[in-house]
């Protein structure tokens, strides 16, 4: 339950947060989820549910926005999208870990390039915190 | 917002951190880690070694590992080998080569921090590869408490490099010292006087070993018997003193 840890991350960096701007409450913590670290939705919610509540402040709401990894072929200067790429299962769950890892396993449809920039939807983010 | 450091400060508080840096190649940082991580389980401790060279990794071939993955329990578990919980990129990547960007580094070396846990680890040795960019500029951000060990070798281009990364790092990360591979006999040290002038401690030596990476490769147990024991007296100097039994 790798989701796990990025949900401690993620409710520690909050709290830590809110503690340093002294806030009291935690109302909502928006977060972006990039398709490319492909994270477990319900486990993930599960974990921030639960840790949300032994923190100080107590966290008490989370908003999960899923976004599309868009990519950028430095061989070739074209746009991709992870669906174009093939990757095993073993590949994906190794990218799951760490996204970088894209780079030992993909190669670009196009021009058969392993540098593949990601614009967006890597891994996990922060968006917004609502707190008072 | 990045989530990470707060989760890498959380998840290295009280553990004893090692990071052994350099800004020259070829001065031997991956044979004194590894060194290093034998010769703490040798005297007691519960060590972990973390392998950050995330294009070049090489700690696995001096271990002897067989690279099993890292379990995954409340985020990634470093599998112990040979009495030491070791991770690296190539149990992730097959050991299959790869080419990362700067802002790629950085990313891969947060994501890694941030998401392994080292149960049981007391000392965590992490082995950086040569230079002054991104991985070593992380680590010394990131890690609580770290304490920078600087490897060199008899040379001006290793003393030059020695003071670069020196005054580079200086004030922003503890440097516990500086540890002399490939020492040989008889020679005035260039690393003790640099070491002196940059007023760093002068952590020890460890002798030349001629064809030390075939040794190595024949025969697993050749880092513990040549090179650790002289690294267990550096690390006598950092307070790591012989436990138990």
């Amino acid at each position: 339950m790798h989701e796990w840890s990025l949900a401690e991350a993620v409710v520690e960096a909050v709290a830590s947060f809110a503690r340093e701007h002294g806030s009291k409450r935690v109302k909502l913590v928006r977060i972006s989820l990039g398709e490319l670290q492909a994270v477990d939705v319900g486990i993930f919610k599960e974990a921030l549910s639960l840790l949300g509540e032994s923190v100080e402040p107590r966290i008490e709401g989370f908003q999960l926005e899923r976004e599309k990894a868009v990519l950028l072929c430095r061989g070739c200067y074209e746009t991709l999208l992870l669906e174009e790429l093939s990757l095993s299962d073993e590949e994906r769950e190794a990218v799951h870990f760490v996204p970088e890892l894209l780079h030992a396993y993909a190669k670009c449809p196009r021009c058969g390039s392993s540098d593949l920039d990601v614009i967006r939807g890597r891994g996990v983010s922060i968006k917004s915190i609502e707190a008072e | 917002m990045d989530p990470r450091p707060a989760a890498i400060r959380r998840r290295l508080e009280g553990l004893r951190t090692l990071v052994v840096a350099s800004s020259k190649g070829g001065v031997g940082k991956t044979t004194i880690s590894v060194a290093m991580a034998m010769s703490l389980r040798d005297l007691g401790w519960r060590a972990g070694l973390l392998d950050l060279d995330l294009t070049n990794p090489s700690c696995h071939h001096l271990l002897g590992s067989r690279l099993s993955g890292p379990l995954e329990d409340k985020g990634l578990v470093p599998p112990v080998e040979r009495g030491i919980r070791f991770l690296s990129i190539a149990q992730l990547s097959g050991d299959k080569p790869l080419a990362l960007r700067g802002h790629e580094v950085d990313e891969a070396v947060k994501e890694i921090l941030a998401v392994t846990r080292w149960p049981g680890v007391e000392v965590l040795v992490i082995d950086t590869p040569p230079g002054l960019g991104d991985e070593i500029l992380d680590v010394v951000s990131l890690v609580p408490r770290g304490e920078l060990v600087l490897v060199a070798t008899n040379s001006l281009l290793a003393t030059t490099s020695l003071r670069r990364a020196a005054e580079a790092l200086a004030g922003a990360s503890k440097i516990a010292g500086v540890v002399e591979n490939m020492r040989r006999g008889g020679s005035t040290s260039r690393v003790e006087e640099e070491a002196a002038r940059l007023g760093l401690r002068y952590l020890g030596s460890v002798p030349y070993v001629e064809g030390l990476d075939e040794l190595v490769e024949r025969d697993a147990t050749a880092l513990e018997r040549l090179i650790a024991p002289h690294v267990a007296a550096v690390l006598g100097k950092l307070g790591f003193e012989r436990r138990g039994g």
